[in-house]
């Protein structure tokens, strides 16, 4: 279970509003790389974790996921608010507009719909791992995008935040990954 | 000032092989270094930098 804290975990406050970032972010909302994809895999894949390293890695790093997923949405929204018809026609999210309004929606900025097909959950410790090692280098790389995109301090400091705790995830999982090899060899033995 | 503490990270030696030979690595693995504590920032400057940890701070440069 969860107890929710009602703050961010890194603070987002964006004052000016911008559609056209707003849907390269939505990517990180739900998107194949995004934070909701993150936390449903490794809260996922924990269960069938041979080890109480691995399952309470994945648990913690797939609950954080979430408070990111939480950050991502409030950029998100402080993006659109605000946000006057003919800024968003300007920057050319009318579908979003069309089907939305301004509101955030767990999907891409295309208007292509979150999907578990983004994420795996295969049984197998070794290649689960691998695939989250996978992921956090792919979420860094996609907030590298999105600070190359991005102009105001007020979103490229979140988004640099955020990118920073991908490489610190990246850097657990390897060393999750270590272990589930030390426990893999030391079966051999018995 | 978000990058006072940054220590330079772990890296082998330039023209040297890597991962470092000498390590006992065995193929069609991946491998991670394993963190050993050494220092960690303040807990206001933990929170701003994203880490704990100094050696961990890695940023990126935006392309223009
Ligand atoms: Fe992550």
């Amino acid at each position: 279970m969860w107890i929710y804290e009602k703050k961010l975990q890194y603070p987002v406050r964006i004052k000016k509003p911008n559609p056209k970032m707003a849907a390269a972010i939505l990517s990180q909302y739900g998107g194949p790389d995004g934070e909701l994809a993150a936390s449903l895999r490794y809260i996922s894949q924990r269960h069938h974790m041979p080890i109480p390293e691995a399952k309470g890695m994945l648990n913690d790093i797939g609950t954080e996921e979430l408070a990111h997923f939480e950050m991502v949405g409030s950029m998100v929204h402080q993006l659109m608010k605000g946000a006057t018809i003919d800024q968003i026609k300007a920057a050319g999210v009318e579908s979003w507009y069309t089907d939305h309004d301004r509101a955030t929606w767990p999907g891409t900025g295309t208007g292509v719909p979150f999907t578990a097909s983004y994420i795996m959950s295969k049984g197998d410790p070794i290649a689960d791992l691998t695939e989250d090692m996978a992921a956090e280098q792919k979420a860094r790389a996609t907030y590298e995008h999105l600070i190359d995109l991005a102009d105001d301090p007020d979103v490229i400091d979140p988004l640099r935040w955020l990118r920073e705790r991908e490489v610190v995830h990246f850097q657990r999982f390897g060393e999750i990954l270590n272990k589930l090899y030390e426990w893999k060899d030391s079966k051999k033995y018995f | 000032m978000y990058y006072d503490y940054q220590t330079e990270p772990r890296r082998p030696e330039h023209g040297q092989p890597y991962p470092p030979e000498h390590q006992n690595l065995q193929l069609a693995r991946a491998y991670v270094l394993p963190q050993t504590y050494t220092k960690a920032f303040p807990p206001e400057e933990a929170l701003k930098q994203g880490t704990l940890f100094p050696e961990l701070v890695m940023p990126y440069d935006k392309r223009h």
